[in-house]
């Protein structure tokens, strides 16, 4: 191994370092703990981040590495993904440090637990074999499971951990028997002999393939175990519980890292399996199997509308906020499906589109759910909508940060979530699915119903007295200091805002806002050169 | 008979023999001394064998049955480690060598931890 692929790799080892290290805090530093190793993880990740920061820039000019006999590959697609979990895992663990201490918490295993998820998800996104991915996958989902049952004395919080441990055992075990269908035909489990299978109908030993058939089925169970982490609708039953028992750091952590890596794999998987017809020549088009396609654009289709009309009726914020994951989960479906189209130069805008999409989505559910986690209460009991009324006079910070998630996640126009709805529509109209752009537009404007509900409560409606007086208590007690709190927060409605300012060079109002455009564009492209290449090889 | 078929009798016989040999040399040499608690059913980890399914089980027995799992893993892995040493180390050279203490590493982190946290302690 050379320098160069251990600097690339050091943000990995990093992470697995410092979780191992939380252990041995936990176990020789006496209690309480929690802050030492929260604070621990939160620098640890930095530094990852750093490091990834450097990679970023050395790697818009050179070739991807591939790492451990090519079944890790550093490119700019994985970089933009680990770099988006890194930002999340920081702002979740500066939540957490805050939430287990107001819970009384003295033991902080949970630190390590996050350390190990974020690896499992950088892994995976960064994998290009399924063994591999599987086993980072496992790795995230294993820790998890169990920073969903963390608080072992509360019953919605073991609910959320055994429902979200059975159904996601049950969907890991479907994705597995998708690889093994897919190694049965094409002989291989990496990710480009398997495209090569796909394509050229030969296995690796160079035989003609027994049973497409199965491929394609292989294939069908691999998405639908991907579909199942993203929570498109068919599989989507575990969400809300999973989502409304976890504690609220982790349910923003589940919401923002744990959807961006599977949306980056299931990008991935299908950039590298979807094509057209073997009989063109053109390198550069990736096109669904016939019934993947339409698969996708019925996953788009029910993911966006019906869980915008089950938020309608909810009274708990934490439960709204959970179903309007699902459906941005749908927006982001049809950047997919979009992506999977595409015939010509510049088809990256698709997956740009759901890159900057994600990036958005990510900060503003992750604001959203900790400051919910903030409002209700230390145990989360006052998580109803009626326990918001009137915060926004007596939490001013936290439900202005709020308000801009919020509003953020509506697709108000100056702001990141806006950008992101623009751009993920714009492609669905540039591919010609006009009605598709509509029906997503249509279901958006649905949900624009239960986001102003929440402003609502927390502005125009009068505080209930005696929460009222119990807050102003927590207050005077000195629960609400912790700048570092207060400063991810202010960082989180920053960069919705600053993104939101325009991300493109003709609406340059607030300089260097068109970055995190331009990086996502940099980002598709490298997953796409990778497909050129790819493509290259095989004709 | 060819040897493959004849291999499979003899080790079949050889398995048959040894632990009913083990018995009757138990039966005939050992000492009988009859108590209540030798008759009783007993299954390791569960306090009582008879009665309804629904009591509470120790958690020692499981997070010992844990550490053995952990453990037990540890040795698969070490098995064909060492057994192909050789080829791997003209394979991989130092490294070879050096991830699998990478690897034991991590487990004896897992043991340390284990250790301060009192999970070996049976009486506490």
């Amino acid at each position: 191994m050379s320098n160069l692929h251990l600097l690339s790799f050091s943000p990995y080892l990093i992470l697995c370092v410092a979780g191992l290290t939380v252990l041995l805090i936990e176990a020789f530093v006496r209690k309480p703990s929690q802050q030492i190793s929260g604070y621990f993880s939160v620098f640890a990740q930095v530094i990852a981040l750093a490091l990834l920061w450097r990679q970023i820039f050395i790697f818009k000019a050179i070739e991807p590495v591939a790492l451990f006999r090519h079944t890790i590959q550093i490119d700019g697609f994985g970089l933009f993904v680990n770099a988006l979990i890194l930002i999340a895992g920081i702002l979740a663990s500066i939540a957490s440090i805050d939430y287990l201490r107001r819970q009384g918490v003295s033991h902080g295993e949970y630190h390590a637990f996050q350390l190990f998820a974020v690896l499992g998800m950088m892994l995976m996104v960064s994998s290009m074999e399924l063994v591999t991915l599987f086993i980072s996958l496992e790795l995230m989902s294993l820790s998890i499971y169990i920073m969903c049952g963390y608080r072992r004395d509360n019953a919605r919080g073991i609910e959320s951990a055994i429902k979200y441990f059975l159904l996601g055992g049950f969907a890991a075990a479907i994705l597995l028997f998708g690889i093994a269908h897919l190694f049965g035909q094409s002989g291989s489990t990496y990710l480009l002999d398997i495209a090569r299978a796909m394509r050229t109908g030969l296995s690796v030993s160079g035989s003609t393939i027994g049973n497409p058939a199965l491929m394609k089925l292989g294939m069908a169970m691999f998405a639908a175990g991907i579909l199942f982490k993203v929570a498109a609708v068919p599989m989507h039953f575990w969400l809300p519980d999973a989502y409304d028992g976890a504690p609220a750091p982790v349910t923003g952590f589940m919401a923002a890292a744990v959807k961006a890596a599977a949306f980056a794999v299931l990008v991935k998987f299908l950039y590298f399996t979807s094509t057209g017809n073997p009989a063109e020549t053109n390198p550069r088009i990736t096109g669904l199997h016939p019934p993947f396609d339409q698969a996708i654009l019925f996953f788009a289709c029910v993911t966006m509308l019906i869980p915008n009309l089950i938020a309608l009726c909810q009274t708990s914020v934490k439960r709204i906020l959970a179903y309007s994951s699902i459906a941005h989960a749908g927006y982001m479906l049809v950047g997919v499906r979009c992506m999977a189209n595409y015939r010509g130069v510049g088809g990256d805008d698709a997956t740009a589109a759901l890159l900057y999409y994600l990036m958005a989505y990510g900060l503003m559910t992750l604001g959203a759910f900790i400051i919910v986690g903030r409002l209700s209460g230390p145990n989360e009991e006052r998580g109803q909508l009626d326990d918001l009324n009137g915060i926004g006079y007596r939490q001013p910070f936290l439900s202005l940060v709020m308000a801009i998630c919020v509003l953020s996640m509506a697709g108000s126009p100056p702001l990141a979530g806006f950008w992101g709805k623009y751009l993920v529509f714009k492609t669905a109209v540039d591919n010609g699915y006009i009605g598709f752009a509509v029906f997503a537009i249509i279901s958006s404007v649905i949900a624009v119903f239960y986001y102003l509900r929440i402003l609502v409560h927390m502005y125009m409606r009068p505080a209930e007295a005696d929460f009222a007086q119990e807050a102003g208590e927590e207050e005077a007690a000195g629960v609400l200091r912790g700048w570092d709190f207060k400063v991810s927060l202010g960082a989180i409605a920053f960069a919705l805002i600053w993104l939101g300012m325009g991300p493109f060079t003709v609406l340059k109002i607030v300089p260097g806002s068109e970055t995190l455009w331009n990086w996502s564009k940099v980002a598709a492209e490298a997953l796409s050169n990778q497909h050129e290449f790819m493509s290259k090889m095989l004709f | 008979m060819d040897t493959n078929t004849f291999g499979v009798i003899f080790i079949f016989a050889v398995a048959v023999a040894i632990p009913a040999g083990a018995l009757i040399a138990g039966r005939l040499l050992g000492p009988r001394r009859e108590q209540p608690g030798k008759q009783a059913p007993f299954e390791c980890g569960i306090a009582n064998v008879v009665g309804g399914a629904r009591q509470r089980f120790s958690v020692k027995f499981y997070i010992i049955a844990m550490i053995f799992l952990v453990f037990d893993l540890e040795v698969v892995f070490l098995f064909p480690w060492a057994v192909d040493f050789r080829a791997l180390s003209r394979a991989l050279g130092i490294v070879g060598f050096v991830e699998m203490f990478v690897f034991l590493g991590i487990l004896f982190l897992g043991y340390i931890y284990l250790y301060k946290k009192g999970a070996l302690d049976w009486e506490e």
